[in-house]
């Protein structure tokens, strides 16, 4: 076969697969897509069924203007379904975070009540509101419906099987939040990391870490209480 | 016929031919006077709602707005866009379009922020310099900054709003003493402001832009067409003047149609009555007449007093159709009395009608008199039953009983179910296209609700002086923030003056400020913070040469925004503080009495509450007392007098039974209403029971009944309450005077009484007394003793 005819051939099958491809339906094209984020929902939900009460250990990183250096800390994570949340960080540096449906709390380590901060969901921001329930969503037994309500929910092509969940196109909340990026282990689908992308430009990472699911109610008390 | 004494009592009636041409004088004389009157001054048109307010509670200047919201219906598919992105691109296009017209509704964001980084430290009050001096030490500064980099590592720090760059120090608190004091910027309502003073919603995708309150209309909508047609938004026009205009030109297309159908209404009913159109044709022309004679004088046809002047109308009609030798002399004075208890209340478009109403039923009945036609050769006789003698009987015990059963049922009713009224103001009454009414509904739930906003104005006399007082005049004020107004805006939350200045500069000098921000910016780079980043706090709190004061707010961003409060009357420079109340609860008003004499709808629409069972006490009580005063007068029957009071009193209670139990709204559009229910009812009394086989009692509320009628088909929520009220009120009357008044009157005077039959010459036919009654009972019946000729048209 002469040169130019394998030219033209392969001209023609790039033409072919072009044509194919203009008249392939849209929906053909987004299965894959769709497919993936439903495998990656499944996986988090075998996972998250088990999470009537959670303890895990993280490690968070907050990159901001406000400082030189970037902000690690190391912690434990509670979780309670549905809809209690308590970060504690290890050190006297670092903050307790109550997160309840509809407010969150933070407390300095050090300080403890004298710089305690509650921010009113409703009353104080609705990207926080609209944070809150989906961050709680994420811990707590269910389907996946609240990921979805009010948010675009996206799994994007990458190695470790991840969830991108943005708010809709609403000013009050992308005003100060622009995504959550979670990262979900292959294997058992526990969550290893949340990505907070600020609108102002600033992230914060928490990595998981030692996941202990159903934890006995009085364990659970314990730890809550240390 | 002619031989009857009846006969010969009417043809003593007859006006004397001589006085004819005297009569045809009078009623071309009113001709051309209705219609000089109607040339030369015009009735004027309005489309306000809050005609009841005081005068100087009523909104005029204020700015008219658009309301841009985004459509959803034309924002979908592959050409879906950003509701944002959409709204500010309509936001600068109609900047671009309004250079001039438009004016700040709120201080413009970025404005603020500069003007608080700038004179943050001047806004805190000196009660606070001992808590500023506190934070201000090393060791209490160390711990804020270490509580700031400890509240960083909480995930939902800067989702949660906090903003350590501009107040490391938390001192904001301090400065917002009361949430809402300085507009829009403290407090989390249902809007924000936007970096050009328009507001925009936190919960919806819509934004609302002030314009001048002089700008012009036609301009207005021309560009917002052009603007929604090129982007998916709808725009409209809303404040006071373009809801004012929307109703005017609602009522300007419903008054012909309004008109037409109660004349129409009323020809019919009173032609099917007198048998006569030529009759019907005449008591139309009079009550035309009548009222087009006085319409120029009384108050502007607003959606409040149009439903009163129908019923005018009306009650012209029936006036000038009953024949006159039916109603008694006292019947047409209860009639045209019927808003006389109007006066007792402080609603100047109730007393011009209260004044304008007996004017126009005297005018009906002198145009009666004029055009009172000679005796026809045709006319028929009376074949109904004699009414002096089928009254004169005296009632079975059963219609006595159930009179009785009656009243006390009403009033049974009436006490368990008046307990406690919802009322609606005046402000709140339901007209309008549904549109109109969605746009108001949604101004006010996306935004504020501009009915509830109240003015406390301060005098001076340059512009700079009042500007440098508002704060001391604001002070008193803010004591409303909290559980009664939710917002003030007000220029005296953002200048401070002179004496104040001085007394705060030397009191911050004594902090040692400067040094202080030095041990900061070293606290911040020790903690591994980057102090520029901090630098709008640092530069501005060192800042202490730059004042706060009118000049420079004047000049600044918000100098647009603070001119807005602005006004000059009579060389005087009026500044104006405004405060949004909660709600319009009549329980506020001492309390906003106590800090200063406030203006505006809200203050009005409360004491409209709050005085509303007084007043509705102060109508009734008036009334009654007019009824058998009215009644006693012309019967001088004490009897007679008692009975009419009862009737009314008992269409009073039915028609409140039925306004509460149907939660049709009570307020004070009602009392027009109630007033001529309860005035028909005393007059049907006085009304000769029948007459050629007719019953007057029931036709004279027929046709004054048309006029309810006619408002019901006009659509309008509020004029179908109305008019059913009347409607409703006006066949209880008819009840009550039928078939209760015979029963009360026997058994008021003692199980034998004879209701007085009013003569062609309108006296009582018949006294009450038990002797003289079963005489006439035994009586053969004078037939047609009262029978005017002239008034039966041939059956």
């Amino acid at each position: 076969m002469k040169r130019r005819e394998v030219y033209r051939l392969l001209l023609g099958l790039s033409g072919l697969a072009c044509g194919a491809l203009s008249v392939c339906p849209a929906q053909a094209l987004g299965r894959p897509a769709t497919t993936t984020l439903e495998r990656r929902l499944e996986l988090w939900r075998v996972y998250a069924r088990r999470n009537q009460r959670l303890v895990a250990r993280y490690r968070s990183t907050r990159r901001t203007a406000l400082l030189v250096e970037p902000l690690y800390q190391s912690g434990t994570l509670l979780f309670e379904a549905p809809d209690r949340l308590v970060l504690r960080d290890d050190t006297i540096d670092g903050s307790t975070t109550h997160i309840d449906a509809s407010a969150a709390r933070i407390v300095p380590n050090r300080s403890g009540g004298d710089h305690e901060v509650v921010l009113d969901a409703d009353r104080d921001s609705p990207a926080l509101r609209w944070m809150l329930s989906k961050t709680l969503a994420l811990f707590a037994p269910g389907d996946g419906a609240t990921l979805e309500r009010a948010a675009s929910l996206r799994a994007p092509r990458s190695r470790v099987p991840t969830l991108e969940i943005r708010p809709l196109k609403k000013r009050d909340i992308r005003v100060r939040l622009r995504a959550l990026i979670v990262t979900l282990d292959p294997a058992s689908g526990a969550i290893s990391s949340i990505l907070v992308q600020e609108s102002q430009g600033d992230e914060f990472r928490v990595e998981l870490s030692d996941h202990r699911q159903d934890v006995s109610a009085a364990d659970f008390q314990q730890l809550v209480d240390e | 016929m002619d031989s009857t004494p009846a006969s010969t009592s009417t043809a003593r009636k007859e006006p004397p031919p001589a006085l004819a041409p005297l009569r045809a004088l009078l009623f071309a004389c009113a001709v051309l006077w209705s219609i000089w009157a109607n040339a030369t001054r015009p009735p004027v048109i309005s489309g306000a709602i809050d005609s009841l307010h005081a005068d100087i509670d009523r909104q005029r200047a204020s700015p008219s707005m658009l309301l841009v919201r985004v459509d959803a219906s034309r924002n979908t598919g592959a050409a879906t866009q950003d509701p944002d992105r959409v709204l500010d691109r309509v936001a600068v296009r109609i900047a671009d379009e309004f250079l001039d017209a438009r004016v700040p509704l709120a201080p413009p964001a970025a404005a603020v922020e500069g003007w608080l980084d700038t004179h943050g430290m001047y806004l805190l009050p000196i009660s606070s310099h001992p808590a500023l001096a506190q934070r201000l030490e090393r060791e209490p500064m160390e711990a804020s900054i270490a509580a700031i980099r400890a509240r960083l590592s909480s995930p939902v720090h800067g989702v949660g709003g906090l903003n350590p760059r501009r107040d490391p120090l938390s001192l904001q608190p301090l400065l917002f003493g009361e949430r809402g004091a300085m507009s829009y910027v403290d407090m989390d309502g249902r809007a924000a402001a936007t970096g050009t003073g328009d507001l925009r919603a936190r919960h919806a995708d819509s934004l609302l832009i002030g314009l001048r309150g002089d700008a012009d209309e036609v301009r207005v909508r021309e560009i917002a067409a052009r603007v929604s047609e090129s982007d998916p938004v709808r725009i409209d026009l809303v404040g006071v003047r373009a809801q004012d205009g929307r109703r005017r030109r609602l009522l300007e297309e419903l008054l012909p149609r309004l008109a037409l159908l109660l004349l129409s209404a009323g020809i019919a009913a009173v032609a099917f009555a007198q048998r006569s159109t030529t009759h019907a044709l005449r008591a139309a022309a009079i009550s035309i007449v009548s009222v087009a004679c006085i319409a120029p004088f009384g108050p502007p046809l607003d959606p409040l007093t149009t439903p009163v002047w129908c019923a005018l109308l009306g009650t012209c009609v029936a006036v000038s159709a009953c024949p006159p030798a039916r109603r008694s002399k006292g019947a047409v004075v209860l009639v045209a009395a019927a808003l006389s208890p109007l006066l007792t209340l402080p609603y100047p478009p109730w007393h011009d009608m209260a004044w304008l109403w007996p004017a126009a039923i005297s005018l009906a009945v002198t145009l009666r008199w004029c055009t009172r036609s000679a005796p026809s050769s045709r006319a028929a006789p009376d074949v109904g039953p004699a009414p002096s003698a089928s009254l004169a009987q005296a009632p079975s015990f059963a219609t006595r009983a159930r009179a009785v059963a009656i009243c006390v049922g009403v009033f049974l009713i009436a006490s368990l179910t008046l307990q406690r009224f919802d009322v609606t103001p005046s402000s709140s009454f339901q007209f309008g296209s549904t549109r109109a009414h969605e746009i108001e509904r949604t101004v006010a739930r996306e935004f504020f609700v501009a009915r509830n906003i109240v003015r406390f104005e301060s005098e001076g006399t340059t512009v700079n002086e009042v500007l440098d007082r508002s704060p001391l005049t604001l002070q008193p004020l803010r004591a409303l923030l909290g559980d009664i107004a939710n917002r003030a805006d007000s220029p005296g939350s953002f200048v401070l003056p002179g004496e104040l200045l001085e007394s705060r500069r030397r009191s911050l000098r004594t902090l040692n400020i400067d040094e202080k921000i030095g041990d900061l910016r070293e606290i911040l780079r020790s903690q591994g913070f980057r102090d520029e980043a901090f630098n709008e706090f640092l530069n501005g709190a060192t800042e202490l040469r730059r004042f706060p004061d009118a000049t420079a707010a004047l000049e600044s961003g918000l100098g647009e925004w603070i001119r807005r409060f602005i006004r000059t009357e009579d060389e005087r420079v009026v500044l104006t503080h405004e405060l949004e109340l909660r709600r319009a609860d009549p329980a506020f008003l001492p309390t906003i009495a106590a800090v200063g004499t406030a203006r505006g709808a809200a203050i009005s629409t409360m004491i409209e509450l709050r005085d509303f069972e007084a007043s509705l006490a102060k109508l009734l009580l008036t009334q009654l007392w007019i009824i058998t005063f009215v009644v006693w007068a012309s019967t001088r029957s004490m009897v007679e007098a008692i009975t009419a009071g009862l009737c009314a009193a008992g269409t009073l209670a039915a028609v409140l039974v039925l306004t509460t139990s149907a939660r049709f709204s009570m307020g004070a559009p009602l009392f027009p209403v109630l007033m001529i229910c309860g005035a028909s009812a005393g007059a049907i009394t006085q009304i000769q029971a029948a007459g050629g086989g007719r019953s007057w009692k029931s036709w004279f509320c027929v046709w004054q009944a048309s006029a309810g009628l006619a408002l019901l088909s006009t659509g309008q929520p509020g004029w179908i309450e109305l008019g059913l009220t009347l409607s409703f009120g006006l066949v209880v009357a008819v009840g009550f005077g039928r078939f209760v008044a015979p029963g009360i009157g026997a058994v008021l005077s003692g199980g034998a009484h004879t209701r007085a039959s009013p003569t062609a010459h309108g006296e009582p036919a018949e006294q009450e007394h038990g002797r003289d009654a079963e005489r006439a009972a035994a009586a053969p019946p004078p037939e047609g003793s009262a029978t005017p000729q002239e008034e039966e048209p041939p059956p």
